[in-house]
């Protein structure tokens, strides 16, 4: 990825590159170990939680699009769009946006709240497991 | 009287664009201060920049015109353009944020691994943000015709110049300020005179020009699968369009991009109010030379001729300050994307490239609003929504969401899309829009485009061979997008101790 801080970096095009000669030992190891992934592929897969965390988020990003597409259709197709504006309420094109906001705004709160949950609950285990 | 009254009123608007701009461009120190405002922009600032920007010429106008002879397709449209942030919301917010890309074309490298993915992103970004932005520049022609009365060109100019100097000067980081106040400003300008427009009427007891105009206008019958076709370009769309969500990288962190986000949704479903209220008044109470003339002008002419007199002139000034405050907010997010994306692949990834960048995009944009005639509003913006919705959106969902793709396929997934996207406008318009079925299928390709871009990318990613270190390399990337923050991991243990 370009990234325009380092390449504008006043120590030019490079600076900011993993450095191979650390100073610390610690950092050298660091790189072993990155380096002895890359040329073993199979064991450099990403941690199993993480997977179980991106699969989980997966699962609720479609639960909620799937509801939310049923009562958009069911709302679509119930309301009299067409004839919205002069039905005798002449606020019923008000009431449709309202209507079809409160919707949107519910799946947004559904899903920003599952969603913190998931997070808890991977850091809470993520954190468990490496104690 | 009433030019004078706009002219006032434009050049508060453009005053207070320019000094807001130019004490953003005080904070701007570092290149992702110019880019990204250093990743230091709160949520609710956010969602105020985001609405600013994305609340375009087709919203602020075409709706409310809409409303007067097609009120279901205004309706559908609001719908969608409001719950396209719920589409973005789930499926890329967070997980653009967590990427640490800078534009949507770092994205693409980054996940893909591969330069000729940039390419064609980057090339989808600048004819998106291209085409978005010539109706910007086409409704600021409007207005310095319809209400000025000076030459059409004369608002292009205008608009350019206020974008080309604040983007040049202070970047991103102005921008944000800018588009934050153009929200609210934007607002008050709808819905000052509509309250005011709705107090005389109730207080007057003016005579409706029409009984809800269902004798003068016969809206058109729309398909099934029209309806359908719009939603989805409309909702998936708005989750592919970079100008949104470059702004997106712009967050704190991933919490912070999802609740901007959901914060967008308040602040722009609360807007659509206002033009509908306006479609809704206009039904009732446009006179004849309005229905019969351009109903994108609905917005404009309203208030003078319900009010009249020297307070209808100065709330025609009012609502057409708003008006320019929109071209403003857009189209200087248009620019900046533009100049994000261009600076990085043409110009170098500095200050002095993206500058560089800024001024030859406002100037390309300038000259093409100028050489082009303005047509719909709405219906053209409709064609970009499509467009995003066919290249940008397959490319983000499957690039975050599953690991089965690689770079042919976001390649080719992105090309077909994007051709069959312009093929399809390109007919319709060549076609003299026709009706029925085929003019339905090529007026609103999203049905069918957004399908085969994701198969396209599917089954040309399924046809080469994964390298295996290239996997291992997206696993990775794949873990880290939907993880969890470390900052949002320290707050969370701050917490705890707290607790």
């Amino acid at each position: 990825m370009n990234d325009p801080e380092r390449m504008s970096s006043p120590r030019g095009r490079g600076a900011g590159r993993v450095r191979v000669t650390a100073p610390s030992t610690r950092t050298d190891v660091d790189l072993d170990v990155l380096l002895r992934r890359m040329d073993s592929p199979e064991k450099s897969a990403a941690p199993d939680d993480a997977v179980a965390l991106w699969v989980a988020r997966r699962r609720l990003a479609l639960t909620v699009a799937v509801v939310y597409a049923v009562l958009l259709g069911a709302g679509v197709t119930l309301t009299p769009l067409r004839e919205a504006a002069y039905l005798g309420l002449p606020v019923q094109p008000i009431l449709i946006c309202v209507g079809a906001l409160a919707l949107t705004l519910g799946c947004v709160r559904w899903f920003m709240v599952a969603d913190r949950r998931l997070e808890n609950t991977w850091t809470a285990g993520h954190s468990k497991a490496h104690r | 009287m009433s030019a004078v009254f706009t002219v006032s009123m434009i050049a508060l608007v453009v005053a207070a664009t320019v000094v807001v701009g130019l004490h953003g461009v005080r904070l701007t120190r570092s290149t992702s201060d110019f880019f990204v405002a250093s990743r230091s922009v709160r949520p609710w600032w956010n969602a105020s920049a985001i609405s600013g920007e994305y609340l375009a010429a087709a919203s602020f106008f075409g709706i409310a015109g809409l409303m007067l002879d097609r009120s279901s397709e205004a309706l559908l449209l609001v719908t969608g353009y409001t719950a396209g942030f719920l589409v973005t919301l789930l499926f890329v917010a967070a997980a653009l944020r967590r990427s640490n890309a800078y534009t949507v074309s770092d994205f693409a490298q980054a996940r893909f691994g591969s330069k000729g993915v940039r390419h064609v992103t980057s090339t989808i970004v600048v004819l998106i943000c291209g085409l978005y932005i010539v109706p910007q520049l086409h409704g600021a022609a409007l207005i310095a015709a319809a209400v000025v009365g000076v030459p059409e060109w004369t608002g292009p100019v205008v608009v350019a110049a206020v974008v080309a100097v604040t983007v040049y000067s202070g970047g991103m980081r102005s921008i944000t300020f800018t588009q934050g106040l153009q929200y609210w400003v934007k607002v008050f300008c709808l819905l000052v005179p509509l309250l005011l427009m709705i107090a005389v009427v109730a207080t007057r007891d003016i005579e409706p020009a029409h009984a809800g105009l269902q004798a003068v206008i016969e809206e058109p019958h729309r398909s099934g699968y029209w309806t359908i076709s719009l939603l989805v370009s409309v909702l998936v769309g708005t989750a592919g369009l970079p100008h949104v969500l470059v702004r997106l990288c712009t967050s704190r962190d991933s919490r912070a991009a999802q609740q901007s986000v959901a914060l967008v949704v308040v602040l722009v479903g609360a807007f659509y109010i206002l033009p509908v209220a306006y479609g809704v008044v206009g039904r009732w109470y446009a006179t004849a030379a309005i229905t019969e003339d351009r109903t994108d002008t609905l917005v404009l002419r309203l208030p003078d001729a319900i009010v009249g007199g020297t307070p209808g002139q100065l709330l025609t000034a009012v609502v057409a300050a708003g008006a320019f405050t929109t071209f403003l907010a857009t189209s200087s997010g248009l620019i900046i994307t533009i100049a994000g994306v261009a600076s990085q692949d043409l110009f170098g990834a500095n200050v002095r490239g993206f500058r560089r960048a800024a001024l030859v995009a406002t100037a390309v944009a300038l000259l093409l609003a100028l050489v082009t005639s303005s047509s719909r509003l709405t219906e053209t913006v409709g064609h970009v929504f499509a467009l995003s919705a066919s290249t940008l959106f397959p490319m983000l969902a499957l690039g975050i969401w599953s690991r089965k793709v690689n770079h042919s396929g976001a390649a080719a997934g992105m090309i077909t899309g994007g051709v069959a996207v312009t093929a399809a406008a390109l007919s319709y318009y060549a076609l003299g829009r026709p009706e029925g079925a085929v003019g339905d299928l090529l007026a609103q390709p999203g049905a069918w485009s957004v399908p085969l871009a994701f198969t396209v990318m599917l089954v040309v990613s399924r046809l080469r061979t994964a390298d295996p270190r290239r996997a291992a390399a997206v696993e990775r990337f794949l873990a880290q997008i939907h993880s969890v923050d470390p900052s949002t991991r320290a707050q969370d243990r701050d917490r705890d101790d707290v607790d």
